[in-house]
């Protein structure tokens, strides 16, 4: 299976100059690879650097220096760290996909839309993405009167299954994914487990930040941990 | 425009190089002496007024580009002289549709910045009385950007205004009034209308809700926002306020004192700014 | 040098010293060259108001010469009260011959219509015109309309038709009917009705227009390609008086005159041309002009 992913020597540093330029080390030389088909757990204690880490593959952070080395279908091996924006856009647009923590909610667009938008873009056919956003959301059990409802008012764990299901019903080749199943009971973590394993079946590597052991045992067939920005070790299923 | 992976655009549609506006004479330490180091627009020197210089940049199809900065920044500038409502002092920009982005556009004769300006880009104003003329009736206003485009078949020109018009959300029976009867948010949504209706490949947008009431403003930035998803359109979004910034663009480009203080994909410049003055513009969003 | 005879004579021959018709001249040869564009002239004072006819006299008196025959008309007619004015000022000023007859003349000036009867190449025809911007009802400013010239940009007059469609149901000119002139510029024909518009197409006479009031002078050329403005599929087209005969000759394909009679309801119409209308009443043959939108109408006459 080809390296998906290459992280080489991965620093960030916040650098706040309101604060009198105080500086916050937030990553310092991280490295790991992952292939591709395979999922990576990411764990470590609140503040340890998982968002952060993830952010600066997604590049809502900026690393400081170092490589993210990423095998992708349009622009072969491209380091994300230096990469341009335009590249990185359509990379967002085509192959890499962002779940946070919480939705960040669009504001006066009802949770059917916010899910099939994603894929509007691509298929030009409001009324199949809509379609299968709505197959999708049935899987995932959100009552039916809250589809055409604004997701601003829902519960948190209402809002994380939309903002799970916005995310992999694009199928996209590499999904970075922020506590998936955080807020949802028992019935619904095995709900969105079995619809990320569904994923990983099509082709899709995705990196999963998680505190809950269940999920990291169901699906990550190799979990890094962190402390302190550093990886502390890497273990396999 | 949609996006799958055999469609990924490979090249820009716009790119500035070097654009500079100065007002009065200049020398050639005008730039040096004037910018975001200096904390001022105006050269020591010469007393001129510097309202952007050094600006580079390029514009991808179906991208949108946000501009953001406070007043006296030089934002507005940017697009003014892009879409020749001013004159350049120095600098290039090229268009990819206008003989193949080959051709430096300010350099071109009167006539040639006409067809560009009716057939390759839209502009929305702030003020509606910018963009409307305020003598002819709404669908009036759409049809002039539909005949300066060359279309001269009054049931087709008919048809699209409807259309258009149905698009932005304005009742097709008050195509034939006057924009003066209009609300201020109904001009805008004429104004975006008119801007579109030539399927232009690059569209400005001055400011365009600064100055509507919180409700009118979600409606035209929700309609803007659909267009360009239905539509794939380029776009350049000139605002000060960071939260239409933050619903409407892929990339920022940050302005202080005419210049270019940070460049980013809009998220990143959101949640990491780097520079001084865009984590102070940051941290004052409501 | 050229001789100035003004203080040896009581005036120079054709009224208008050399030096300006040499003006006058060198503005008409320009405007040949440049068919439907604007040209400034100097636009000397005349014996005659602004708004009676000057710009077409300018034109007249600059090209006239003691060979020539003179034909003066006034909407048609040759015997109304201008027409004779102006006829007789300028045979006194030139000496040269005058006639009604649309064959004879070798110079029609004529205010606000073309003659039924086809001209050829040997004639001009000289139009008085009132407004020569086609575009001053769209744009007030001068130098605006001057700047939509040069860079064709016609899109407020196309905008003006089209409301003026949407509003009425048809583009509503009846008179000054803007037509574009070789591709490139939009011209005011002057108040000429509508028949007569097709027929400054490809003529084979030469057309030239005198604003005096305005100060411009321009000219459509032998052979040229005037069209009216229209849409794709809101079309130009000319009055129809085939449902009415003229009340002198029975003829009615021409343009008619429309008269109130005492009664203050019945109407009687009458060939507009009064020389046309002279010659159909001696049954002399004419050789009227022929265009598509004419044709049309013959058509559809002969189908009855």
């Amino acid at each position: 299976m080809a390296t998906i992913l290459e992280v080489k020597n991965l620093r960030k540093c916040f650098n706040l100059h309101i604060l009198n330029d105080k500086k916050i080390e937030a990553l310092v030389d991280v490295n790991f690879t992952m292939d591709e088909g395979e999922i990576v757990g990411l764990t470590g204690k609140s503040g340890s650097g998982k968002s952060t880490l993830m952010k600066t593959i997604y590049r809502t952070y900026l690393a400081n220096s170092g490589q993210i080395n990423f095998l992708s279908k349009s622009f072969g091996i491209i380091d994300l760290v230096s990469a341009d924006e335009h590249k990185i856009l359509q990379l967002r647009r085509n192959e890499i996909t962002y779940c946070s923590q919480f939705l960040k909610v669009i504001p006066r667009v009802t949770a059917i839309d916010v899910i099939a938008d994603t894929i509007v873009k691509k298929e030009a056919d409001r009324l199949k993405a809509r379609e299968v956003a709505t197959d999708l959301i049935k899987t995932l059990g959100l009552p039916v009167e809250l589809w055409d409802a604004f997701p601003s008012t829902f519960s948190g764990g209402e809002q994380q299954r939309i903002n799970i299901a916005r995310a992999i019903i694009a199928k996209p080749r590499f999904l970075l994914v922020d506590e998936p199943t955080a807020s949802l009971d028992t019935k619904t973590k095995d709900i969105v487990i079995q619809l990320i394993l569904d994923l990983k079946k099509k082709g899709t590597s995705v990196l999963l930040i998680t505190h809950d052991e269940y999920t990291l045992q169901k699906l990550s067939d190799k979990t890094i941990h962190l402390q302190l920005g550093q990886i502390l070790e890497q273990t396999y299923a | 425009m949609h996006y799958n992976e055999n469609n990924t655009p490979k090249d820009w549609v716009l790119k500035v190089e070097n654009l500079t506006k100065i007002y009065g004479n200049y020398t050639e330490n005008t730039i040096a002496n004037t910018g975001p180091n200096k904390g001022t627009n105006i050269c020591p020197e010469t007393g001129s007024i510097v309202a952007c210089a050094e600006i580079s940049f390029e514009l991808f199809p179906g991208e949108v580009l946000g501009i953001v900065g406070e007043s006296g920044s030089g934002k507005s500038t940017i697009v003014k002289q892009l879409f020749f409502d001013m004159e350049v002092s120095m600098g290039a920009a090229f268009i990819r549709p206008f003989l193949n982005g080959k051709v430096n556009i300010f350099e071109e004769s009167n006539q040639k910045k006409r067809f560009m300006r009716n057939h390759l880009m839209g502009m929305v104003y702030q003020n509606p009385r910018d963009g409307l003329n305020f003598s002819f009736s709404s669908g009036g206003n759409i049809a002039e950007k539909l005949l300066m485009a060359d279309i001269f078949h009054v049931g087709k020109i008919r048809e699209r205004a409807s259309d258009l018009l149905n698009k932005t959300e304005v009742p097709v029976a008050r195509m034939d009034d006057l924009p003066a009867y209009f609300s201020g948010g109904m001009q805008q949504r004429v104004q975006i209308a008119k801007a579109i209706a030539n399927n232009p490949p690059l569209l400005f947008l001055d400011e365009v809700t600064s100055g509507l009431d919180v409700s009118v403003q979600a409606r035209v930035l929700d309609l803007i926002r659909s267009l360009q998803h239905e539509l794939g359109i380029a776009m350049i979004v000139v605002s000060h306020d960071l939260s239409v910034i933050r619903m409407l663009t892929d990339r920022t480009l940050v302005l202080k004192h005419g210049r270019i203080v940070e460049r980013g994909l809009t998220d990143q410049i959101l949640q990491d700014p780097q520079h001084e003055y865009t984590q102070l513009l940051v941290s004052s969003l409501l | 040098m050229i001789e100035n005879k003004k203080f040896n004579t009581s005036y120079n021959y054709a009224f208008i010293d050399e030096t300006t018709k040499k003006e006058i001249r060198r503005k008409l040869l320009k405007a040949v060259c440049i068919p439907g564009y604007q040209v400034p002239y100097s636009s000397p004072e005349m014996p005659i108001a602004r708004g009676w006819g000057t710009g077409g006299l300018h034109v007249t008196l600059a090209i006239i010469g003691k060979s020539d025959t003179l034909k003066m008309i006034d909407q048609g007619s040759d015997a109304s009260v201008n027409a004779c004015n102006l006829r007789d000022f300028i045979h006194m000023t030139t000496d040269c011959a005058t006639t009604y007859d649309t064959v004879e003349a070798t110079i029609i000036q004529t205010r606000h219509r073309i003659t039924e009867e086809k001209l050829t190449d040997k004639q001009i025809m000289v139009f008085q015109v009132p407004q020569p911007e086609p575009l001053r009802m769209v744009e007030r400013y001068e130098y605006k309309t001057r700047q939509m010239h040069a860079e064709s940009d016609y899109a407020k007059m196309w905008l003006t038709l089209y409301e003026a469609f949407v509003k009425w149901g048809a583009v509503m000119h009846g008179a000054d009917y803007p037509v574009m002139v070789n591709n490139r510029y939009i011209m005011a024909p002057s108040p000429i009705p509508r028949w007569d518009i097709p027929n400054l197409n490809n003529a084979e006479c030469l057309y030239l227009f005198g604003a005096g009031r305005e100060k411009r002078l321009y000219a459509v050329p032998p052979h040229t390609k005037v069209e009216p403005l229209e849409f794709e599929d809101v079309k130009f087209h000319i009055e129809d008086f085939s449902d009415v005969k003229c009340a002198s000759s029975g003829y009615n394909i021409a343009y008619m005159d429309e008269m109130f009679q005492d009664d203050g309801v019945s109407k009687k119409f009458y060939v507009n041309d009064s020389n046309f209308l002279d010659k159909l009443l001696e049954k002399k043959k004419v050789i009227q002009h022929s265009n598509k939108y004419l044709n049309k109408i013959k058509d559809a006459l002969q189908r009855k």
